[in-house]
């Protein structure tokens, strides 16, 4: 046979078989087919030896060519199927993107911890430290050095547990305020938060135990229109800038002048709903300028300087600012509870 | 206290409405609890006058009434016994719906149309019982006027909280002076009427009183009244009494009661004759002393008691509770009136050591006005005379040997301005305290004011009390508001921040935080199987508990989780990590101020990754967060095998640092998983707050470089035996490796078939490394080879594979 025929065949042979390569194993199979060591090429080589010598110029150059273009086809399909062949697999690699996430778990903030830490946030921007005192108290810092004797009617205003004759369960954070101040280091601005006594039955409003938050101001010069001023900011903060605020005269004592501060029903605006038991108007704050005697008990001088005390429900933000009915709820620790905050 | 509108108006003209009324008075401290309109659902009741009474035809207990309401006559159709022609009844026409919710209609009775209802007193909800016949109304009422006009239903009645310095408006005259002082001190308060007619007979010829305990009674007023008839009291002071949510008895007791809400000054009326030896003394009590007071209870006295007897007995608990052998009854025709000055500290401690709560009590303890016994005696003197045909003995008794002078206040009105945040001047600061009837002298060109006190205002003790009333005058909400030069700067201390850490480290590691009762049931320790000698035992208890549940202190935050764990797992809710920090409290013996300390305590029930196979992935779990949380505070610690009542005997650790344990960590014990109905390997761990803190160690603020030159990891798997800690091999480990060996890594472990039932298989991933070259492998087999010689020297570990 005429090598250079078959050679012109084989290029037919080649452009047929490529064009119809459908990936690349199919290509590997063409390669070996044409350039292996039995492959066509390689035949073709062999048989060089049967050519006469004017001729194998001739031939050597044109298997040269024939071999260079399949070396030629084979890159280029091979690139070709490679995109494809990925282009396959990213379209098998398809995902439902809705199903649901790996469950990372992470656990909540209580919600006292929660309101407290927003708490905190707005009387350290104040120029506020945070103090801690002892939940079980002696009488003296609980009732006396507030200003309030044995035998003082406002001892009836709170249920107080005691431990012993000199003990008792704090029925309010207050004596964290005479801790304070008895330590001497004036200007004073603090706040306590802290857990509380009541000898109340627990119901949707009551808990024996329940938690508030006191703040005092100690300072030359302090005086009611500053308490005003700092109360407001403080509610506002809290309850929301365009809550109505207002003073009423009231009574604890360890203060004179005293305060109750109103703020307008966070859920009727003021109109009057069973929440502010139709007065428009929520209780959530004592306060007042500290008694001269509560100064001078704690060893400050009440013609130097001056001062104002408030006193929070800690537990009663939380559930005015999310709506809460039951205090009960606070110390349930329901995981459907405690996964909302 | 309670008091009604119109009879607040007897006293003061003032231009408020009900609800302006309500708001002042909230405003000016006298917080308005409750508003109650006493004719609520009755207005539509009109007053009726039966002009005709006709037989029913068909009806033998019917008749057929003819009712002039009016504008027109009604034919109503009624069933009572009493309806006679011309009496005044109160009518329902249709359509009116009455307070039980019946809605009145038209309808045929037996064929006649009755085209509304003649109504009985239970019909209008004015008693409980029921009536067999119709309400008789007096003959005074206006035919077709509102029955609530008529019957005086149509008030206000206002439920006041009065703080304790609001003592002076537990009487309605009190309330009246401030009433006063809001209209700016023009419009002048209406004083009751006192002006009494004595015969020639005198109290002090017929009565002797001696008062013993000049401290517990300051002052003491006696008056004999004679001839009284007991009968009920006008309706009219019923009607008030009723408001003020006292029931009315007989007149004299009524009246009593009556003088009481308006003088805040309580009276108490003794049966004259029951007086033995004409005698009346006020004495303390004997040690064992018996009384039984008005409310049928024997009591047992005390040397602190003051009582008022007779020569021979005790006649009353003073200003407490009477007793009940002088008390007035319908046979009482003579009566000692006392009107008395008690000590407000033994008033309170005698009334509430027996738990009695009387109108009088909580007046006196709250204390009263000595200087108006005497008005306030005159006034009831004045009203038995008018409502109980009494004859007033001429004169009053007064012991009052000590007469109380009035409090005088230096007052400086800078002072004032100071503490307010005001500018006032002498004058305006003078008008305020005027109007609240205090008398007050300016002296010359001076911003001193001398202020003289009325007795009434025994609130007021200070320059403190005075600028509250000026506050109050001014009105809280005019006192302007103003910011606060400050010179501080606010912070959150090292400790603060470190809770605030320690609660966000638990959290990302899953744990949600709780907040339990500090007070609790001692049972629980009993079914956490608690050693009866255990120091969690020495509780602080309460002296006096609500009830068993919050009987004691917890001296462990472990019973709250165990609990919480426990309802939740109730709910359905059995996958669940928490933590809490909170205080335990500890008894330190008799006197001794209770130990507090804060704890951390964390459970997780339900947890699924059971990393090691072996059964306990909520203590893997929790050792997990810890480690985690000890490695961001910068402590060093140690897990040792321990045990504790509650826990699993095989599965608890005790943590420990520099040799001090800090907390436990286990699962909880078999018994405590049935009792509480919780998943079996429910694991808690309880950390001591301040125990950890001591033992942070300081980090250097300096980073650490990172390294230079590769890693070279090998893995080694041992067999050993199944009790020997895995910490144990990573100390034996770490001391061969040397500096070289950086890090072990334990990735599997192995007990089971394929090994002795005494062995296990440990298999680590060691990585080596050097900071100041690449290591060759040479070097990291002698290194290698070290560890796997120690490891078989010390606890004759065999390597697996190669």
């Amino acid at each position: 046979m005429d090598i250079l025929k078959r050679i012109k065949e084989l290029e037919t042979e080649v452009k047929n078989d490529f064009s119809s390569v459908n990936d690349l194993e199919e290509l590997e199979d063409l390669r070996i087919k044409y350039l292996g060591k039995n492959g066509e090429i390689s035949k073709i080589f062999n048989k060089m030896s049967e050519v006469a010598d004017d001729k194998k110029p001739v031939v050597g150059k044109e298997t040269n060519i024939i071999k260079n273009k399949i070396e030629k086809y084979i890159e280029e399909y091979k690139e070709e199927l490679a995109k494809k062949q990925k282009k396959q697999k990213i379209e098998e690699e398809k995902i439902d993107v809705t199903l649901p996430g790996v469950k990372k778990k992470m656990g909540h903030h209580h919600i006292l911890t929660k309101v407290m830490r927003e708490v905190e946030d707005v009387f350290l921007g104040l120029g506020f430290t945070i103090e801690e005192g002892p939940e079980i108290e002696s009488e003296y810092y609980n009732f006396k050095a507030l200003n309030i004797p044995e035998g003082h009617p406002a001892r009836d205003l709170q249920d107080t547990f005691y431990v012993d004759d000199n003990f008792l369960l704090r029925t309010h954070t207050s004596p964290v305020q005479v801790r304070t101040m008895e330590k001497n280091h004036l200007p004073i601005r603090m706040i306590a938060p802290g857990r509380v006594y009541r000898s109340d039955e627990l119901d949707a409003s009551h808990s024996p135990n329940f938690h508030q938050v006191e703040g005092l101001v100690i300072d030359e010069d302090i005086s009611f229109s500053d308490l005003k001023g700092s109360i407001k900011t403080i509610v506002k903060k809290l309850y929301g800038e365009d809550r109505e605020i207002r003073f009423r005269p009231s009574y604890f004592p360890f203060t004179e002048p005293s305060a109750e501060v109103d703020v307008s029903c966070v859920v009727c605006e003021g109109k009057g709903c069973s929440l502010c038991s139709n007065t428009g108007w929520l209780e959530v704050m004592g306060s007042g300028m500290v008694h001269p005697n509560v100064l001078k008990m704690s060893g400050i001088d009440p013609n130097v300087y001056s001062g104002f005390a408030f006193g929070m429900g800690w537990d009663r933000i939380a559930m005015l600012k999310y709506g809460i009915d039951d205090i009960r709820l606070l110390f349930e620790n329901d995981a459907r509870f405690l996964e909302q905050f | 206290m309670k008091i009604s509108y119109k009879w607040l108006k007897s006293y003061i003209d003032f231009p408020y409405s009900p609800e302006e009324l309500s708001k002042k008075l909230t405003m000016a401290g006298l917080e308005v609890e409750e508003m109650e309109f006493l004719g609520e659902n009755l207005e539509e009741i009109i007053v009726g006058k039966i002009v005709e009474i006709k037989d029913h035809p068909d009806a033998d207990k019917l008749v057929i009434c003819i009712v002039n309401i009016g504008e027109e006559e009604l034919q109503l159709i009624t069933g009572a016994p009493n309806v006679e022609e011309g009496i005044k009844v109160p009518v329902a026409k249709s359509g009116t719906i009455l307070p039980n919710g019946l809605e009145i209609e038209k309808s045929k009775l037996r064929g006649k149309l009755s085209s509304g209802m003649i109504c009985s007193e239970d019909e209008l909800g004015l008693t409980d019982e029921r009536q067999s016949g119709i309400m008789i109304l007096d003959d005074s009422f206006g035919v077709g006027n509102k029955f609530v006009n008529e019957y005086g239903l149509d008030d206000y009645v206002y439920k006041l909280d009065l703080t304790p310095n609001y003592a002076r408006c537990l009487g309605m005259l009190g309330i009246a002076r401030e009433i006063k002082a809001m209209l700016g001190g023009k419009t002048k308060v209406k004083y009751p009427q006192t002006e009494i007619e004595e015969v020639e007979e005198k109290t002090k010829d017929l009565v002797n009183i001696k008062v013993n305990d000049e401290d517990l009674c300051p002052r003491y007023t006696g008056r004999i009244i004679k001839d009284v008839k007991i009968k009920p009291s006008p309706s009219w002071m019923q009607k008030r009494l009723k408001a003020a949510g006292i029931r009315p008895i007989n007149n004299i007791v009524d009246i009593t009661n009556y003088v009481l809400l308006e003088y805040n000054q309580p009276l108490h009326a003794f049966d004259y004759d029951e007086i033995a030896g004409d005698s009346v003394i006020v004495r303390k009590a004997e040690e064992g002393e018996k009384l039984t007071t008005l409310d049928g209870e024997k009591r047992s006295l005390n040397s602190d008691n003051l009582l008022i007897t007779d020569e021979e007995k005790i006649l009353g608990l003073a200003g407490v509770m009477g007793g009940e052998v002088s008390e007035v009854t319908e046979d009482s025709t003579n009566i000692f009136l006392e009107s008395a000055y008690f000590n407000p500290l033994n008033i309170r401690k005698t009334a509430s050591e027996f738990g009695i709560h009387s109108e009088a009590s909580h007046r006196f303890e709250r204390d009263t006005d000595i200087e108006s016994v005497i008005e306030a005696s005159n006034r009831a003197a004045y009203l038995i005379q008018k409502y109980a045909d009494g004859t007033v003995m001429r004169g009053i008794i007064d012991k009052y040997p000590d007469p109380y002078e009035k409090k005088i206040i230096e007052l400086e009105t800078d002072r004032v301005n100071q503490i307010l945040g005001l500018s006032l001047e002498n004058s305006q600061i003078k008008n305020m305290l005027v109007n609240l009837e205090f008398k007050v002298e300016v002296y010359e060109n001076s911003g001193l004011l001398k202020v003289s006190v009325p007795f009434y205002r025994t609130d007021v003790e200070q320059k403190a009390d005075l600028i509250e009333e000026i506050a109050r005058m001014y009105g809280y909400n005019n006192i302007p508001t103003t910011t606060t030069n400050r010179r501080q700067q606010g912070y959150r201390t090292e400790l603060q921040k470190t809770q605030i850490k320690i609660k966000d480290v638990l959290t990302a590691g899953g744990l949600n935080e709780i907040k339990t009762f500090s007070l609790m049931d001692k049972k629980e320790y009993n079914r956490l199987e608690i050693d009866s000698d255990s120091d969690l035992r020495n509780w602080v208890k309460i002296k006096n508990p609500l009830n068993k549940a919050f009987e004691i202190m917890r001296t462990s935050l472990i019973p709250g989780a165990v609990e919480v764990l426990s309802n939740n797992n109730k709910r359905q809710l059995s996958e669940m990590a928490i933590f809490e920090i909170g205080r335990i409290y500890k008894n330190k013996g008799e006197e001794q101020r209770p130990f507090e300390e804060k704890m951390i305590t964390g459970g997780s029930m339900g947890a699924k990754i059971d990393s090691w196979s072996n059964s306990a992935p909520d203590f893997f779990y929790l050792k997990g967060v810890l480690e985690e949380l000890f490695q961001r505070l910068n402590i060093k610690v140690e897990y040792q095998a321990g045990q504790k009542s509650f826990l699993h005997p095989g599965r608890t650790a005790f943590i420990k640092s520099n040799g001090q344990q800090i907390g436990i960590l286990g699962e909880l014990s078999y018994e405590v998983i049935d009792e509480y109905d919780l998943v079996k390997g429910t694991t808690i761990f309880e950390l001591r707050f301040d125990k950890l803190i001591e033992n942070m160690q300081k980090k250097e603020n300096n980073y650490q470089p990172l390294p230079k030159f590769p890693a070279v990891n090998r893995d080694l798997a041992i067999v050993l035996d199944r009790d020997i800690p895995t910490a144990q091999i990573d100390k034996i480990m770490k001391k061969a490796g040397g500096t070289l060996l950086e890090d072990i890594d334990l990735f599997d472990l192995y007990e089971g078939d394929q090994i002795d039932s005494d062995k296990k298989s440990l298999a680590f991933n060691l990585k080596f490394r050097s900071n100041e070259r690449t290591l060759r492998d040479k070097e990291v087999n002698e290194v290698f080879n070290e560890i796997v010689e120690s490891l078989k020297e010390k606890v004759g570990a065999e390597i697996r594979g190669k």
